[in-house]
């Protein structure tokens, strides 16, 4: 944050000591306080209007809650131990998520590989659109201001600040992810992981190498 | 064409803050609401919708507001727009769910 920045917009009315220029707006007690009044509120005029039946939201938070990075990291490992596999999750993401039994729901998945001349890194500039039904939950850097605004215009700094150094003659492409497409970073198998099975392949692939935040590094 | 205050793709901003959060409750409760009224069954609001709303409320509230927290505000907004509650409706609603964190009474003896 600059100085230049720093005198105005403290007065907003829940009282947070945040600025409209910080990377990340996060609720202070008080605010998360009434977010949950507000949500609840919210929750109990629905209920009451027949729209939303009681019981439903709790069960709609464990459906949201189950997906998580092991879904991506089992394509990956597929795609890995499998060609043909590979090309076909290279050509239609959600269509061969399917085929293992991943529901990809929320829009098209537009799959990217990485190799020796290229690294690819998924962003949302606009908002959040992010792979949720194969990654989970977004991380709070990557609905962050400072990874939205920046990600697109100086990747290579970006990466450098999550340790990864792209070498130079590399290049870096950047998806920038919306409503109707989401992405998923295809890494790079790590050398010295010949002789690992499938699933052992997937303990590799962490969420972070799928948003191509990080690679998977080799293995000893 | 103006640059609306959300398209911050390009623009110069400080270090990334790299950091994870724990998934609060009521911004669960926000997300699941959200995925609800959006289904197939309801189609009540769109990903595009829930959009129009905060890119729609100001640049000021759009910038103080939290990630969920602009969600849950531009929901709200767009639901009273489509009449299925009142802004009178909604702090009645408050009230009650404010009398619910109220502190106990302090022991008598």
């Amino acid at each position: 944050m600059s100085d230049h920045d720093h005198a105005h917009d403290h007065d907003h009315d829940h009282g947070h000591g945040h600025d409209a220029h910080e990377p990340l707006v996060v609720e202070d007690d008080a605010g998360n306080i009434e977010g949950q009044i507000l949500v609840d509120a919210l929750q109990t005029l629905l209920v009451e209007r027949g729209l939303v039946f009681p019981g439903e939201v709790r069960r709609e938070i464990e459906r949201l809650e189950s997906p998580g990075a092991h879904l991506g990291a089992r394509l990956v490992a597929r795609a890995w131990v499998d060609d043909d596999y590979r090309r076909r999750l290279l050509a239609d993401g959600k269509s061969a998520a399917a085929e293992l039994g991943v529901g990809v729901g929320e829009a098209q998945l537009i799959v990217v590989e990485n190799d020796a001349t290229t690294h690819n890194l998924v962003c949302c500039t606009l908002c959040s659109c992010y792979p949720r039904s194969i990654l989970g939950q977004p991380p709070a850097w990557y609905i962050s201001k400072a990874y939205r605004s920046r990600a697109a215009r100086e990747p290579r700094a970006v990466l450098e600040e999550f340790g990864l150094k792209v070498p130079d003659e590399a290049r870096v492409l950047v998806h920038d992810s919306n409503a109707d497409m989401r992405y998923l970073v295809l890494p790079q198998r790590p050398a010295g992981s010949e002789a690992m099975s499938e699933d052992q392949l997937a303990g590799l692939v962490t969420r972070d190498c799928m948003i191509g935040v990080s690679v998977v590094g080799p293995v000893s | 064409m103006t640059r609306g205050y959300h398209d911050i793709g390009g623009k110069d901003a400080g270090p990334i803050p790299i950091v994870e959060l724990p998934w609060l409750h009521w911004e669960k409760q926000v997300e699941a609401i959200r995925s609800l009224l959006g289904d197939g069954t309801r189609r009540m609001m769109s990903l595009d919708e829930l959009r129009r709303g905060f890119e729609s409320f100001g640049e000021d509230k759009y910038k103080k507001l939290s990630f969920y927290r602009r969600r849950l505000e531009a929901m709200i907004d767009i639901l009273i727009e489509k009449d299925v509650f009142t802004r009178d409706e909604l702090d009645a609603a408050m009230a009650e769910a404010r009398a619910r964190w109220a502190p106990p009474a302090a022991c008598r003896s």
